[in-house]
């Protein structure tokens, strides 16, 4: 199969000028004339009317979306892991405030000392009849 | 003067379709359309010869699909046309869409200007700004491309009715 065979039949099939002597010799090229049948195939597929009973569907996912996909899933696993954590956290500190008689739990923390002390006395600070 | 409505008239079916097949989506390519008279009654239409100013018509038609594609990038609503109705229809306007999209982007111009609009290739030259060897040399490049990509889709249709003519009525 020659591409000149092949331009020359684009050439007839677009209608263009096409030299008869030329095009006669093409048409007498076997791989030539498949290619001939398949660009009007071709044109048949392409030329039907895309836009008639047509829906439109979500394509592949391309490598953007893959992007934001894991860009979104690497965020909910830091939230997760930030809510695992505090959780733990917020574990331990009830550990701490257990009521009388719950098993005893060695306490490493202790309240940090105050750095003020402001003393209200009733009747000069407040009025107790008023409540 | 030519008459621009009666221009866009004459080409807007040949209009959708090639927009059709160049943006993917039919609502996008209605939009695109009426974008195209908008920008024709707008302007002096060419007081060429007729295939002048068909060439004009869908040069606008071109830039304004190019951009539309240069904003979908942007955005993250890739599609492609589905036939709801028949599954077969559907899986070859997916084969079509894809192999369409593995083309250069001037190739798939040439070729759409060509089988969906039916424009000449001086037309398609003027279109694209190109000279018309480069516009046959593009075209046949992209021919050879989709028969070998779609190569199972033609040959299911090879028993189906051909014609010479493309989709353009006018």
């Amino acid at each position: 199969m020659s591409e000149p065979h092949e331009m020359i039949i684009d050439a007839f099939l677009d209608g263009e000028p096409v030299d008869a002597e030329r095009l006669t010799e093409a048409l007498g090229d076997a791989p030539a004339c498949q290619y001939l049948a398949d660009v009007l195939v071709l044109r048949g597929l392409v030329g039907s009317d895309p836009g008639a009973d047509a829906v439109v569907a979500p394509a592949r996912t391309t490598a953007a979306s893959r992007r934001t996909w894991i860009a979104a899933a690497a965020v909910v696993v830091a939230a997760g892991s930030g809510f695992g954590l505090g959780w733990r956290a917020a574990g331990n500190r009830a550990a701490l405030i257990a009521p009388p008689g719950s098993p005893a739990v060695a306490i490493s923390v202790s309240a940090p000392e105050p750095t003020a002390v402001i003393r209200l006395e009733s009747g000069v600070d407040w009025d107790e009849r008023r409540w | 003067m030519v008459d621009a409505e009666r221009l866009f008239a004459a080409h807007r079916e040949g209009l959708f379709r090639y927009l059709c097949r160049i943006v993917g989506r039919a609502e996008a390519a209605q939009d695109l359309t009426q974008e195209v008279f908008v920008r024709v009654v707008r302007t002096a239409v060419p007081t060429e010869d007729p295939a002048g100013s068909r060439a004009w018509l869908f040069r606008i038609a071109r830039n304004l699909a190019l951009n539309h594609l240069r904003d979908a990038r942007r955005r993250p609503e890739p599609a492609v046309l589905l036939d709801r109705a028949q599954p077969a229809v559907q899986e070859l306007g997916v084969a079509l869409t894809e192999a369409l999209n593995a083309l250069s982007e001037a190739d798939r111009d040439v070729f759409l200007l060509r089988e969906t609009a039916g424009l000449s290739y001086a037309e398609i030259g003027v279109a694209c700004e190109l000279s018309v060897d480069a516009v046959r040399a593009r075209l046949h490049r992209a021919r050879v491309e989709l028969r070998t990509t779609l190569g199972d889709a033609i040959g299911r249709h090879r028993r189906r009715p051909v014609s010479l003519h493309h989709g353009e009525r006018t």
